[in-house]
This record gives C-alpha cells, structure tokens and sequence, in this order.
C-alpha cells in the first residue's frame, strides 16, 4: 500500500547506499550491500542474529568506516563526515541496547537532545534550567512519559527507557530516523503500542524510518518495504508481498513457516 | 525575607561574614582565610573536569603553577605593570590548557588521566630546572606586588573580590547549557556523540575553562606568599587539590569549596600536633571513597532532607 500511495508522490531518495562492505579480521559483517531509502517510507531491515543489521547501522550513522562502498543522504557523500555532524545533518538514531543519561532525569535527557539541536550546548553563559520546558513536555506527551518527567532516566522500566530514547531521537527533529530493535525486549503488549506510536509518530511527522527488528509480526504490520540481509548479504529487498513470497527468503530466515 | 533573600540565605550569610572578618583584627584568621580562598577556587577549577566532565585529572598543578610563576616571572623579572602581568598569566594559562588538553582530550578514563600526571610532571620539571627564569629549587623569591595588595587586609579583601567574580562566573558556566554538556558527556559520552554534540570540543573546552581558574588561583597564590616554588607543580600537589574535590562533594556545585575548607583547616590544625598529616589525609580520603562518595555537600544535603524539612 505504501508504494501506490508514494508513488503517487515524486519520490526522493534519502539514502542511498552503494556496495557496502565491511570485514572484520577476514569475517565479513557486510558483503556488497545496496539499498535506496525513499523519502516518507517506513523501511525494515530484517535478518537473523548476526546478519549484520546493526553494523549496517554503524555504518550510516559514521561510528564504523566501510571497507568499500559509499552512503549518500541526499546527494551527499558521509564518507569522512564525523558522527556528531551526521546528526546535525539530519540523520538520529536509537541503539539495540539502551542508550540513554541514566542518572539525568527524564526532562533533563530530553532537554539536551534540545539544547544539541540547536547548538546551544557550546554556549557557557546560557542559562539552561527551565529551557525548552514546553518543547519537552510536548514530546513527552507523544512518548506517553509525561507523568515520569521527574525521574530519573535509569529508574524507568525497561520499555518506557526504550521510549525516553525514541524521544531523545525525535527531539533533534530528524529527517530520518535510524532505529536498531526499538521494541527489543518488550512486553508483548508494550510492542504493540509502541508500533502504534511509531506509526503515528512518523505520519504526523512526515519523517523517513529505517529500523532494525526481530519480530515478523511487527516488521510486516508496519513496514512499507523490507530490505532482507542474511549472513551480511542482501537476499531480498522490496514491499512486504514480495518478500512474504520470496522463495530464498523463506528458505534462510522464516524457515519455510508461512506468513 | 524577600523571595531573593531566602533563596541564596547561605550565601549572603557567608559573604557577609567573609566581608566584615577583618573587623575581628585577627591576623590569623585574615591569613587563614586568604589562603582557603584560594584553594577554594582552585578545587572549583578542578570539579569543572572531574565532577562536570567526568575525567580524573592528576596534573592541575600545572595550571595552578603557570599562572602564578607567570605572573611571577613578569611582574618581578620584567618589570610589567599589575594588571598586565596579571592578564597575561591568565592567557598563558589558557595556551597552556589548550595545548595540553589537545593531547589529553583525545583519550578517555586512565588514559586522560596519566596524561593530565605526565604533563604536570613535565610543568614540575620546567620549574624545577629552568633554574634562570624560574629559580629552581630555590623558588621564584621576592615578587614585586603592588604596595596596595602588600597590606594584608587589602590582600584579602583582593582575593575575596577576585574569587566571587570568578566563582560566580564558574556557577554561570555550570548552569548553562555548555554545562548541561559536559554532564551529558559525563554521564554518557557516546549518546551525547549522537545528540549531535561534538564531545572532543566540548572537552577541550572545559580543560580551558578549567586550566584558567586553576590560573587564577595560582596567581593569588604567588602574590599571597611573594613567591613560587616547584613543589606547587608537583603531583602531590594535584593530588591535594583533587582530595579536597573528593571531600568536599564532586557533584554539587559547591562541594569543592566545602573540601578546601575542611581539608585546609583541617591540616593545620593537625599540623599542631603530628608531622603525621599523610596518614590523616589518607585516612580521610578513605572513608570519603568507601563511607561517603558525595563528600561534605552529600552530608548537607542528607541532614536538610532528613532534619530540615522545609515548610
Ligand atoms: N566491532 C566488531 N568486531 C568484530 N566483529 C563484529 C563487530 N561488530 C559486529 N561484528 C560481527 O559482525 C556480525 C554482524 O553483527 P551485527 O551487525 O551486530 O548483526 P545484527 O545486528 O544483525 O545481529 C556478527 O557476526 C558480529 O559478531
Ligand atoms: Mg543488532
């Protein structure tokens, strides 16, 4: 559905990734990957454990250089460009594990996302407390943790951490979003509503999402295209139908169980 | 009271008394006094680094030592005038740090730390043997101070008003968005990487911050005693400044200050009776580390939550 609909739009490519590899010690985490990123799409990436999902990740967001290839984010090259210039260009992400100020409280985690979008974090004589009160609320309210704006980071449960994290990506206004398993170790009913928020969030939004994730219920009620990587290479990449029918993915990941 | 008043009570509680103690006329607590501002202010240089930022620094000595023997140096040898000699010891301070802190920033941990210890190794040795310009072992003696500040009341009421100004404007630094920064990276550097914050820039920037303070304390310092000597370079002498820290409260803004008072009175109290004021420090820093890791501020803040229920 998600194609008719862009379709209808003039798409625009966000990231564009050529021949990616990445090797490490001979073992090669990425062979040859390639794969476009439209703008306004929810696009999956799936794959088992150790497929290379999440160096794939490292890889646009800067944190690893590739062996070989090139990642383009409209028109041009992050080869060389520091991770934190990365963000500042447009391009946040979330982690597989929890990466947050566990020891800020909830606002404080949200208010710096803040104060580094706008560059305030280099100014010693700006005065930070109540900044951006209002702006933090709102986001808050989108992540369903207003009540917990008090606490701090570390004492919320695993799954509102997995939020508070979502929020600190969505307040540095992206134009994509990266997210690495953001419903890993969630509760069922957790993931569920947070699919729903990631969903809205993205709408509402017009943002562009490229998320890692495990759970194939999840991937196919949400994804507008899925991009299929297995032993670092990509098997499969299109719109959910195509990879529900595709035989080589059947075969190496969903083990032939239907969808 | 007006909201103002009763918001900062302790602080214009203190400051009061710290601006009418010379009517005491008691030389002793006017030179006692002198000497806790300045390490007061120097352990507030220090938390920049390792309460704000979270990296452990052994060599702040340094900073403390460049500004006073350049100030030293260039009132006494060169003859320039006060406020001169006195901005340029600063600036040096501020070269230093940032030459120094390039290297250091680029590692994290153990490593930030032993090079912090290498460098102040290196400034020790400088003072040490650059026996024409610094006079060596025997110290930089005889510092031509201005006939006003050689008064000890107006050398106290100087630093008094030299350390408010420069406190207050390490309480703006803390609180603002920069500082909000280096508790980010503190607390979680990688994150703050992906914030969009160029973390190494953040971090230098606080070494500098961190090294002009530490400047400006050692320029009091040499003017106060009319001298310089290498052992204020020495690691134990970072080591002192970073108990103080340790003791006084790392996370609040007003720990070191609490640490320097503590630790400074306490050793010449202790003086008057052992030449053993290790053995106390020792056993002071341990039971900072294993009772109490918040320090003195820790224990203020515990009693106001627990007997000072405010109404
Ligand atoms: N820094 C690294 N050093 C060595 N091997 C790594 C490193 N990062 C990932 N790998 C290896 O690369 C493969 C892909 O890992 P990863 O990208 O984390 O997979 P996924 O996220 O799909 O589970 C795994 O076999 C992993 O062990
Ligand atoms: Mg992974």
């Amino acid at each position: 559905m998600g194609r008719e609909k862009l379709s209808e739009k003039k798409l625009i490519v966000m990231l564009k990734i050529s021949n990616i590899t990445k090797s490490f010690d001979g073992f090669f985490a990425l062979d040859d990957v390639s794969l476009f990123v439209d703008q306004g799409v929810i696009h999956a990436v799936i794959g088992p454990n150790g497929a290379g999902k999440t160096t794939f990740f490292n890889i646009i967001s800067g944190i690893l250089a590739p062996d070989n290839g090139s990642v383009y984010f409209k028109g041009q090259n992050l080869a060389k460009i520091e991770p934190h210039k990365i963000v500042q260009l447009g391009i946040a992400r979330s982690f597989q594990r929890v990466n947050i100020f566990p020891r800020k409280t909830v606002f404080e985690n949200i208010q710096i996302a803040l104060i580094a979008r706008d560059q305030l974090h280099r100014s010693p004589f700006k005065k930070a407390s109540n900044l951006f009160s209002e702006e933090v609320e709102e986001l808050l309210k989108v992540v369903n943790l207003f009540e917990q704006v008090e606490l701090r980071g570390g004492d919320l449960s695993h799954g509102m951490q997995k939020q508070l994290e979502l929020a600190i990506a969505l307040a540095s206004q992206p134009k994509i979003l990266l997210l690495d398993e953001p419903t890993a170790g969630m509760s069922l009913s957790e993931t569920q509503s947070c699919i729903k928020l990631l969903k809205n969030i993205v709408q509402d939004r017009a943002l562009t999402l490229l998320f890692t994730e495990h759970d194939m219920q999840v991937v196919f009620g949400m994804a507008d295209y899925i991009s299929v990587l297995h032993h670092g290479r990509l098997i499969a990449s299109g719109p959910p139908s195509k990879i529900r029918e595709n035989s080589e993915v059947k075969r190496v990941y969903l083990g032939n169980k239907a969808l | 009271m007006p909201f103002y008043v009763r918001k900062n009570f302790w602080t214009i509680t203190a400051l009061a008394l710290l601006a009418i103690l010379p009517l005491t006329g008691s030389r002793y607590s006017i030179d006692l006094t002198t000497q806790v501002l300045i390490y007061a202010l120097f352990a507030l240089s220090l938390n920049i680094l390792v309460g704000y930022l979270g990296n452990l620094s052994f060599g702040h000595a340094a900073f403390f030592s460049i500004g006073g023997y350049t100030c030293a140096i260039l009132l006494t040898t060169y003859n320039f005038p006060f406020l001169i000699s006195f901005l340029t010891a600063l600036a040096f301070s501020a070269i230093a740090a940032f030459l120094i802190g390039l290297v250091c920033v680029r590692r994290n941990h153990m490593y930030f730390a032993m090079l912090t210890l290498a460098f102040g190794m290196l400034v020790w040795a400088i003072a040490l043997k650059w026996r024409p310009v610094t006079g060596g072992d025997d110290g930089f003696v005889g510092i031509n101070i201005p006939t006003i500040l050689s008064n000890p009341i107006n050398f106290y009421y100087f630093t008094l008003l030299t350390s408010i100004i420069a406190t207050y404007a390490l309480w703006t630094i803390c609180n603002s968005t920069f500082g909000q920064a280096m508790i980010a990276i503190r607390e979680n550097q990688n994150r703050a990487l992906f914030l969009g914050i160029d973390t190494q820039s953040i971090r230098l920037k606080a070494f500098v911050i961190s090294g002009i303070f530490a400047g400006l304390s050692g320029i009091l310092f040499a003017l106060y005693n009319r001298g310089m000597y290498p052992e204020s370079a020495f690691w134990t002498e970072s080591g002192q400044v970073l108990i103080m820290v340790l003791l006084g409260g790392m996370h609040s803004f007003i720990g070191p200050i609490l640490g320097a008072i503590a630790l400074y009175s306490l050793e010449i109290f202790i003086n008057q009776f052992t030449e053993y004021w290790q053995i106390v420090l020792g056993g002071i820093l341990l039971i900072v580390v294993l009772i109490a890791p918040e320090g003195l501020a820790g224990g203020v803040i515990w009693v106001e939550k627990n007997f000072l229920k405010k109404s």
